[in-house]
């Protein structure tokens, strides 16, 4: 067979092929992975150093019922035999990606987020709890192997507004795609895995970056050597392209995330909360990002501004470099690394009529309580709760 | 088969199917998610032969499963859509929900009309006698399907 795209790599499989495959590693968190415990009682799990679990959902636990979901999870994974078992350690995705996801890997995870490896080279893909059951007890599943599309991210300067503008193209169409992306602006690895995070919104079964000299140094970080080459597909093999050229920042405004607007359409709109987090936002830049527009300042008022460090390792590099000192200072509240109110379960939901501007993926009804919610990069953020609107532009 | 249309629109997604409140291990709490997010207390007009009829991309977003446990505890048995997100696609599978994907349903299908649905033939007839065809699922597929991989059989209705 001649390999045509990166999806026919790494399934080993025509497009359009059901084929079956192993997996290599599993990511589970405190979220889903309750939903798995009745079906795996007096299972094995084929091999569980393959597999993190992650609390971060409940972290921690806001009721008793959650408590209960992150005491039954630890009592499951030292019944079957996983030791990497991490709670307050950080966002499922950002703990995978900081020295557990491998270049070429097939990475299942039991959430819809895990596109996110892809900014390591590897395929990360979303799995439901029937469906891991199945994984963790064979360690493999099935897939039809998916169609590719091209993305070329020519111009951009931030992760969240190339996602966005991504997302106001491709709207829905990646579904049981992947999308592959050519990066001719020499992305950050925060950048990429903002990017990549938020190619779920598209549908997307996989999002991948090739890994190059970016990817190889972000993981010597970790202690890990890596010179896996995965080239990206031939282009007439895809079945679309699009070209990313973002010139202003951009807005998704509810219910969608592709509902993208510039940011000049959507400014004097009033904000009663500002989030900077999310397992899409949340790391070393994009608190960089909020210092830069908040310090000397104070958050507005009648502004709430909630900001979670994606990971712990994440929180003591901020911590380090005074930017965690800087944003209390100004009136933020930091939270500690974990979901927080991005898929509505933890601390910082919002009443009917509110509004919030944040940082994550997703603005769907629902999502974050009763309000509605606005998705922008880290500037915008912390714009908006410096003024209590959107602000018509960001400048610092 | 034939079942009772409950129409939904395009572009549902799962936080609407079942907001994440619902979110929980007690399948009386998470029947009760079914659909919420657009239309609280819909389980309660749940009847045996009801079905989920949708547009396109049905249960996009978040890969929670409770959406399709609580479409199973609810005991519907198929749900008809222009095209669906992969873990709707799946979770339904693995669940013993047949996800049958119909061009064009949704501006077809008046909420409470009576379809009958040929699941071996890839058909399913209209009130009005318009006939709509799909894809069969191959054997292995069907062999999933059937062995409804997830035996929750709770009763909460």
């Amino acid at each position: 067979m001649t390999i045509k795209t990166v999806s026919e790599r790494f399934f080993g499989g025509e497009e359009g092929e059901f084929v079956v495959k192993e997996i290599d590693k599993v990511m589970l968190h405190d979220g889903n992975a309750p939903l798995i415990f009745d079906d795996m009682e007096g299972e094995y799990i084929w091999d569980p150093d393959r597999v993190t679990s992650v609390v971060d959902h409940f972290c921690p636990p806001s009721t008793v019922e959650r408590a209960n979901f992150v005491k039954q999870l630890g009592e499951f994974v030292d019944k079957k035999g996983i030791t990497d078992h991490l709670e307050f350690e950080g966002i499922c995705h950002q703990v995978m990606c900081e020295g557990r996801v491998l270049p070429g890997e097939i990475v299942a995870g039991i959430d819809s987020h895990s596109t996110t490896y892809g900014a390591l080279g590897a395929f990360g893909i979303g799995f439901g709890s029937s469906d891991t059951v199945q994984i963790l007890k064979e360690g493999k599943t099935w897939f039809k192997v998916p169609e590719t599309i091209r993305v070329e991210i020519l111009q951009g300067n931030n992760g969240t507004d190339i996602a966005l503008s991504m997302l106001k193209k491709i709207r829905y169409d990646a579904n049981y795609k992947t999308i592959e992306f050519a990066d001719k602006i020499g992305l950050t690895i925060d950048d990429r895995l903002t990017v990549a995070n938020m190619a779920a919104e598209t549908g997307a079964k996989a999002a991948f970056f090739p890994p190059d000299k970016t990817t190889k140094r972000y993981l010597e970080g970790f202690d890990i050597q890596s010179q896996v080459d995965i080239p990206l597909s031939e282009e007439e093999n895809c079945v679309k392209r699009e070209d990313i050229s973002v010139k202003e920042p951009l807005v998704a405004v509810p219910y969608k995330p592709y509902n993208v607007k510039t940011l000049s359409k959507v400014s004097g709109k009033t904000i009663d909360q500002v989030f900077i987090g999310s397992c899409a936002s949340g790391r070393l830049s994009d608190l960089r990002d909020a210092v830069e527009v908040l310090e000397n300042k104070e958050v507005h008022t009648d502004v709430r501004l909630i900001i979670t460090p994606a990971s712990k390792r994440i929180e003591q590099k901020a911590l380090k470099e005074g930017l965690i000192e800087k944003l209390v200072k100004s009136g933020a509240v930091i939270l500690n690394p974990s979901c927080g109110p991005c898929p509505g379960i933890d601390k910082g939901l919002l009443a009917e009529g509110e509004t919030c501007i944040t940082t994550q993926n997703r603005n769907y009804p629902g999502r974050m309580g009763e309000g509605d919610v606005y998705l922008a990069n880290a500037k915008v953020c912390a714009f908006s709760a410096v003024e209590g609107v959107i602000p018509q532009e960001v400048q610092t | 088969m034939r079942y009772r249309a409950r129409v939904f629109g395009h572009d549902i997604t799962l936080d609407e199917i079942h907001p994440g409140k619902y979110f929980s291990l007690d399948p009386k709490i998470v029947v009760k998610g079914l659909m919420a997010g657009i239309e609280p207390n819909f389980y309660q007009t749940v009847e045996d032969d009801d079905i989920i009829v949708s547009g396109r991309y049905f249960g996009m977003g978040s890969g929670r499963e409770s959406g399709a446990w609580a479409m199973q505890l609810a005991g519907i048995e198929v749900i008809i859509a222009e095209s669906f997100s992969r873990y709707m696609f799946r979770n339904c599978i693995n669940r013993g929900i047949w996800p049958l994907e119909v061009d064009g349903i949704l501006d077809k299908v008046d909420e409470k009309e009576m379809l009958d649905v040929y699941l071996e033939k890839g058909s399913i007839v209209l009130e009005d006698g318009e006939e709509l065809y799909f894809e069969p699922f191959p054997q292995k597929m069907e062999k999933i399907i059937k062995s409804n991989i997830c035996q929750r059989k709770d009763d909460v209705r």
